[in-house]
């Protein structure tokens, strides 16, 4: 779908803190005394520290959050401490690099409650049911104001604890032990107890690829008391927490009520534990929300979606302005605080604008050609290596996103999460077309047509596809671009028939787990084979980082040597919002996956 | 008259079949599918069959047609897949903003095109005439979408004085409903000005050189007795069939407007549930758009007779 397809990531920079590359970021880490090793400290760094702070002053105290750094990264337990405030230093360096000097994260000033912050949404969601795959980011923007997980993430992308008061994997990661906060009232007023959290994930196992792969390997799970989880499995699985935490489909709690209510369908009532509660939908209108007086959630430092999460703003406003002229001028205009999908050629204007706080940030999305392995010339591998050495990404990114927007890489998990990796970075941008015509040749390629689907509903796939059709010509490809409506494509996409190229986008992910075309042979592209579906075991089984990572480059360079799908440019996100919002921004909250309008106020 | 009206009625059922066959079998030809558009890009193949599967599009088409022909025929339009409300309900929530905006943007037409076109045609070639006809030809050719933007751009985005869309119920706050209908209503009413005073013009053009006009002004009586009462009467007959068609269309929803300014109407709807394949909601808006343009179309027929004596209908 639309949102999907990142079209806000096609943006303009204005300061240095958007071309933070993993590299500058590593480098200011070590310049700020991040230990190494830091692929695995970076993740855990805040996390570890801040779910300590948090949880001590919860019932089980911080004996139990150990374990949840031992376990809940593997790569916790190469964290060390005494970084938690270093995200928060930071915005500091962010805001001396914008050229402007203003701050983007618009901090400073005292909390203010009340008001109603209007956010434009880029479309309307069908519903706010987190388990459902109903696509896009809006309707997690709009619910995980209401949703809380049992764990989540602080701002370096660690594991942190939500719902969760503590959590316990035995060493041979079969036992994986939860309790939950006492004291967590639901929006209908009912306290959290363990049975509504298993209600809910046997639920989420059913609807989110996510449950599936945890339930995969699920012997039982089981209530020890009221408010304490077990879960037995029957192999080995060393991701329980990132499973759990907030994402995509992720596994927000829900009243057992509801679910009984609802099975399998979409939830008729949105009722959550978070800090706002749903209040009034009108389709194609708004979707509002309103502070939950009752609101108990951990304590801490607000960190990343981790910490306290305090609902300064009355009320939050989601109002559906599918067509971007128009959500950018009501922005402009002062009609809403906030808005999704953004061009670049508006960011320009609205830089001049000194109501509005504009900025490039780190990639939220990156491009991806998805290869037809099911059916038809790509089944071929050799032709799929022609494919792949005829790709020259930066062009793709120009005519995509623009210059400026986007920066190339190799690595299929973005630079901002722990997981980047060179891995088969000789296979990237190959830009090689003679050795794509000698492969062409070794295949005895017939000059059978390759059936390019795209659509002109989302102009940067559009722009891409037609560059890449006729880099693949020059390697000496019939190319036939076939230009759908989205909703064809969709459809097109999941059938094996009649396509073998498509090209399109995929969001940040905090775990390789996450990606669907490694953790699934039934994803669009039906990549498959045994050393893939090896080495995907090994990622969701291994228990420590080290071995999750390497896991996770042998399986990225498969992706390279198997030609799984193309991997093209990663596109910087935008975020524009009013001046009058203050405390959010690129350090306030984790933007790449989605902004959240907790913790953030307006100022009158 | 009776008759003819009665006979009028009975031969929209068969033009309402066709339209619903036409439909019908137009949007499930068409590729596209509402379970992978609701599954999202990111879906695996089982996911999109297990939405398919809950959303109740396994049925054979046959038999949905034949379900939706039943119900449709005691108007019940169904479902909507995407809003998970009936259709009945999605259209009468957005009937509102679209009825509203059409009477403004045509009550503002009408205000701006019949005194336009009557100066025109009365003051024919003079620099006046001039002016007001290259109004009325560049409000015709200026697109809906270009001119709207330039208005919110002007009047919300530099002077701030309206906002640049939105909708707010007539009811909930009258002064914010107006202050957002203002830009909306000027950019369709002066679209559907222009071709109206064209055509009152040309046909007042007509009109004036009839020999019932030269007698009542060689009987003395003074000009604006005579374009007002007699000249514009029988002028406004063309017009009331362009009239009549702007308000069949703007009735069925004006999708570019109702777009540019976020207004939640049958237009937006309409446009949204075709990228979305929302079929019942597809089905059921062409539905209804086809009854109301038939029915206006007949409304405008009718009033044919009381404005114009010459025309008879029927036998009787």
């Amino acid at each position: 779908m639309t949102s999907d397809h990142e079209r806000e990531t096609r943006h303009a920079t204005s300061f240095d803190w958007r071309l933070l590359t993993r590299r500058t970021l590593l480098t200011r880490a070590v310049a700020l005394g991040l230990a190494t090793p830091v692929v695995g400290g970076l993740l855990a760094a805040c996390g570890g520290d801040d779910d300590d702070d948090d949880d001590d002053d919860d019932t089980d105290g911080g004996d139990d959050a150990e374990p949840t750094e031992a376990s809940a990264g593997g790569d916790a337990t190469e964290a060390d401490g005494g970084d938690d405030d270093e995200p928060t230093e930071e915005p500091d360096d962010s805001d001396d690099g914008d050229s402007d000097g203003d701050d983007p994260n618009g901090l400073g000033g005292e909390p203010q409650r009340g008001g109603r912050l209007i956010v434009a949404n880029a479309g309307q969601p069908t519903s706010l049911d987190i388990h459902q795959p109903a696509g896009g980011r809006t309707p997690q923007l709009i619910g995980w104001h209401m949703f809380e997980t049992l764990f989540t993430w602080d701002a370096e992308y660690g594991l942190a604890m939500q719902l969760a008061a503590s959590y316990e994997a035995s060493d041979d990661a079969m036992l994986h032990t939860i309790s939950i906060r006492e004291g967590v009232p639901f929006h209908n007023g009912n306290e959290l107890v363990a049975a509504d959290v298993i209600a809910t994930l046997d639920r989420w196992a059913q609807l989110s690829p996510l449950g599936e792969l945890l339930y995969g390997s699920l012997d039982s799970i089981a209530e020890v008391d009221s408010h304490t989880i077990e879960l037995t499995m029957s192999s080995p699985i060393g991701t329980v927490p990132q499973l759990l935490a907030r994402g995509g489909q992720g596994a927000a709690i829900y009243p057992a009520s509801v679910i009984e209510a609802s099975g399998t369908d979409f939830v008729e009532e949105y009722i959550g534990t978070g800090p706002y509660q749903f209040t009034e939908f009108q389709a194609d209108r708004f979707t509002l929300l309103t502070r939950f007086e009752d609101y108990v959630g951990p304590d801490g430092e607000p960190s990343g979606y981790a910490g306290a999460r305090n609902a300064y703003v009355d009320e939050i406003e989601f109002r559906p302005v599918p067509d971007e002229a128009a959500r950018v001028a009501g922005f402009q205009a002062g009609d809403y605080h906030y808005l999704e999908e953004l061009i670049a050629d508006q960011i320009e204007q609205m830089q001049a604008d000194s109501n509005l706080r504009v900025a490039t940030l780190p990639p939220r999305s990156y491009g991806y050609i998805g290869l037809n392995h099911a059916q038809g010339l790509m089944t071929d591998v050799t032709i799929r290596k022609a494919v792949q050495a005829a790709m020259n990404i930066e062009p793709q990114g120009l005519a995509s996103h623009g210059e400026g927007f986007f920066q190339l890489g190799p690595g299929i998990m973005l630079p901002v999460t722990v997981w980047d990796s060179a891995a088969g970075s000789e296979f990237y941008s190959m830009n090689d077309p003679e050795l794509a015509a000698q492969l062409l040749e070794e295949a005895g390629y017939d000059g059978t047509p390759v059936r390019w689907i795209t659509t002109q509903d989302d102009l940067g796939d559009y722009n891409s596809a037609e560059v890449g059709r006729q880099q693949l010509e020059e390697a000496g490809f019939e190319v036939e671009l076939v230009v759908l409506d989205e909703a064809t494509l969709a459809t097109t996409r999941n059938g094996q028939d009649g396509w073998d190229i498509w090209n399109g986008a995929f969001i940040l992910r905090t775990d390789p787990t996450l990606l669907p075309y490694l953790s699934s042979c039934d994803y669009s592209g039906w990549w498959c084979s045994p050393d893939k579906e090896a080495a995907f075991e090994r990622l969701l089984t291994e228990i420590e980082f080290d071995a999750r990572y390497a896991a996770f480059e042998e399986l990225q360079t498969l992706f390279y040597e198997e030609v799984g799908g193309i991997k093209q440019q990663d596109n910087y996100g935008i975020m524009a919002i009013r001046n009058e919002v203050r405390n959010f921004g690129p350090n306030t909250t984790l933007f790449e996956l989605e902004p959240e309008f907790t913790n953030c106020w307006l100022e009158s | 008259m009776t008759a003819y009206i009665l006979r009028r009625i009975a031969l929209m059922a068969p033009v309402l079949i066709i339209v619903a066959v036409i439909i019908f079998s137009l949007i499930h030809i068409t590729p596209g599918d509402p379970a992978a558009v609701m599954a999202g890009e990111e879906a695996t193949q089982q996911q999109v069959e297990e939405m398919r599967e809950r959303l109740g599009l396994n049925e054979p088409i046959y038999i949905q047609f034949i379900e939706w022909t039943a119900n449709a025929l005691r108007l019940d339009f169904g479902e909507s897949i995407f809003l998970r409300q009936s259709v009945s309900s999605a259209m009468v929530e957005r009937v509102q903003p679209t009825l509203l905006l059409t009477i403004y943007s045509l009550t503002l037409a009408m205000l701006i095109a019949i005194p336009s076109g009557v100066i025109a045609a009365v003051r024919r070639n003079s620099i006046v005439d001039r002016i007001l006809m290259v109004f009325a030809i560049g409000g015709a050719a200026v697109p809906n979408f270009f001119f709207g933007i330039v208005l919110i751009l002007l009047f919300a985005v530099i002077l701030g004085w309206l906002p640049a869309g939105g909708y707010v119920d007539i009811d909930d706050d009258p002064v914010q409903h107006f202050r957002r209908m203002i830009l909306p209503s000027v950019t369709l009413g002066f679209a559907a000005a222009g071709l109206l005073a064209r055509m009152v013009r040309s046909t007042m053009l007509d009109v004036l050189n009839e020999d019932y006009v030269r007698t009542a002004y060689a009987k003395g009586l003074r000009q604006n007795r005579v374009v007002l009462l007699h000249a514009l009467r029988n002028a406004m007959i063309p017009a009331m069939t362009v009239l009549g068609i702007s308000l069949a269309g703007l009735l069925g929803g004006s999708v570019v407007i109702e777009t540019v300014f976020s207004l939640p109407g049958m237009g937006r709807l309409v446009v949204q549930s075709i990228q979305r394949r929302d079929y019942p909601v597809i089905q059921g808006v062409v539905l209804v758009t086809a009854v109301i343009q038939l029915v206006v179309m007949l409304l405008i027929d009718v009033l044919y007779v009381y404005v114009d004596p010459r025309v008879r209908y029927g036998s009787d």
